[in-house]
């Protein structure tokens, strides 16, 4: 069967974007699609950057969200290394970085997010990375060649999984970060002492509380020598990677009546924005939560995923299933850590696992009023499938916290509502 | 193609999984319906060890990243692995399983 006509221009060649051009086809879609992109690569997955292929274990050509061919298959028209630069939502024209203009009937807006540049003094020096795109792990790999030392500063997911994978090729690794412990603000203290653990295990240095006060160069000035800290530590850098969280990649919209929360482009479930014929979908969105009465960014590879298929089923009139869960992962060391859900700092946290034994599988259960609503797992990716299964429903704490209770048959109190 | 015999196989529960070791070679291995199916234990995506996944209408779904296989033909249902799994011929009788491995 195919469905619709016009053009679709999906903006930005990401997981996101290549997603919803794939599936418009397949669900059957039948006029022109054209997939701009700023980067030249094919449409590639990104969670592997900071770690395998950051490490030189795996090529980019692995990494591809498809094979070429598939979007000759799909009659997809691509148009990488074309960045757009405005949107005109009257006469429904994108504006590329040539001055190309192409009209749209539909446009999906998955343009990403870009790294957060703290306005630290020397940012600009040579030796200091940041990491969003192969060829961004690219530099940085051939940069840390025969050099020891590195500064990882910021300890979210990006900086941990950089860290790890830098003291894997044998790097003295030192992490900054201004909050109490790695992964505080999505993790929490319990758990951020577990990765705490992992990592100073593997012998590298974390200093928390304290950010960075400048990047100093050496006696040159050509390249960056060292982080100085805001209580005047002075850490010797020969390679630096700075990891502080990204924005929405919107900048293109300045000019455009697209409805942004926090920058990123407001949308519902199903990837609608407050403009008709214009969907949003990844890590450039700010996703609606009806629970939450919030808007929600979920900057991560299972939202991509999801969010790119619910804008193609909208654009053809397809059924929508379920909302899937929000989900990710982080692989780090020998560890890999799966979380779902949503949690916040009021949650209760059950532990199904003992965290004074870091090396053990780990099970972590948050609870909002006695409703399941998060679980983290570490190692041990089959409960958290089997715990997901009973987000939104009422458990008993003690039957959860014991870990020889199976989840399938643990009794619930209140369906999920 | 050579075959190989573990004679005291403990069949895991429906849904679940254990892994075989034979001639330096890990497999996966459930059991569904009375039927064995036997996979190399490694994810294609990460080398995660399938066997402590599990299997859920008819895939099996590797616990770090969640990808899923078809349990007869090792095709990818879903990502993110993108390469198929490779499967083995597998038979259970009498309480001991055989798989089958090409040369």
């Amino acid at each position: 069967m195919t469905t619709g006509a016009g053009r679709v221009v999906v903006v930005g060649a990401s997981l996101a974007g290549a997603t919803t051009a794939l599936s418009l086809r397949e669900d059957g879609f039948a006029g022109d699609i054209v997939l701009v992109g700023a980067e030249t690569a094919l449409p590639y997955e990104r969670p592997a950057l900071s770690k395998t292929y950051l490490a030189g274990d795996v090529q980019l050509d692995k990494l591809l969200v498809r094979p070429a061919g598939d979007y000759d298959s799909h009659r997809i028209e691509l148009r990488l290394g074309q960045a757009a630069s405005a949107l005109d939502t009257d006469s429904r024209v994108v504006t590329l970085g040539d001055g190309e203009q192409i009209p749209y009937d539909h446009l999906v807006i998955a343009t990403g997010a870009s790294n957060a540049r703290p306005p630290i003094p020397g940012i600009d020096l040579p030796g200091i990375h940041q990491l969003r795109t192969a060829a961004d792990a690219d530099a940085l790999r051939t940069d840390l060649a025969g050099l020891e030392r590195a500064v990882i500063v910021g300890m979210g997911f990006i900086g941990c999984e950089i860290a790890a994978t830098l003291n894997g090729l044998g790097m003295h690794v030192t992490a900054v970060d201004p909050m109490p412990g790695p992964l505080w603000g999505p993790l929490g203290p319990q758990l951020s002492d577990l990765v705490r653990h992992w990592h100073e295990g593997h012998g590298i240095r974390l200093i928390n509380g304290v950010g960075v006060s400048a990047f100093v160069p050496d006696a040159t000035g050509s390249r960056v020598a060292a982080v100085e800290l805001a209580d005047g530590r002075r850490l010797d850098a020969e390679l630096v990677v700075v990891g502080v969280g990204v924005r929405a990649a919107t900048g293109w919209l300045a000019d455009a009546p697209v409805h942004l929360v926090g920058g990123a482009v407001g949308v519902d479930i199903d990837g609608r924005t407050n403009l008709p014929g214009v969907y949003a979908a990844g890590d450039v969105t700010a996703t609606w939560d009806d629970h939450l009465g919030a808007h929600v960014r979920h900057e991560h590879w299972a939202n991509a995923i999801d969010q790119g298929q619910r804008v193609a089923r909208v654009i053809t009139g397809q059924p929508q299933p379920a909302p899937a869960v929000p989900s990710f992962w982080s692989d780090q060391f020998d560890r890999s850590l799966q979380y779902a859900g949503h949690h916040d700092a009021d949650c209760d946290l059950v532990l199904r696992s003992d965290l004074a034994q870091p090396h053990a599988p780990q099970v972590a259960v948050f609870l909002r009023a006695g409703v399941l609503v998060a679980v983290l797992t570490v190692n041990s990716g089959k409960e958290l499938r089997r715990a997901q299964r009973l987000i939104g429903h009422s458990v008993d704490p003690a039957a959860l916290a014991d870990p020889t209770a199976d989840l399938r048959q643990l009794p619930t109190l209140t369906a999920a509502g | 193609v050579s075959t190989h015999r573990i004679a005291d196989f403990a069949a895991p529960a429906p849904g679940e999984l254990t892994s075989v070791t034979v001639a330096g070679k890990t497999f996966a291995v459930t059991v569904d319906d009375g039927q064995a199916y036997a996979f190399d234990d490694a994810c294609t995506h990460a080398q995660c060890s399938l066997s402590g996944g599990e299997v859920e209408d008819g895939a099996v779904i590797c616990p770090c990243h969640f990808a899923a296989f078809d349990l007869a033909t090792g095709e990818v249902r879903t990502g993110p692995a993108q390469t198929a799994l490779r499967c083995y011929r597998a038979q259970l009788a009498d309480g001991a399983l055989t798989v089958e491995v090409p040369e």
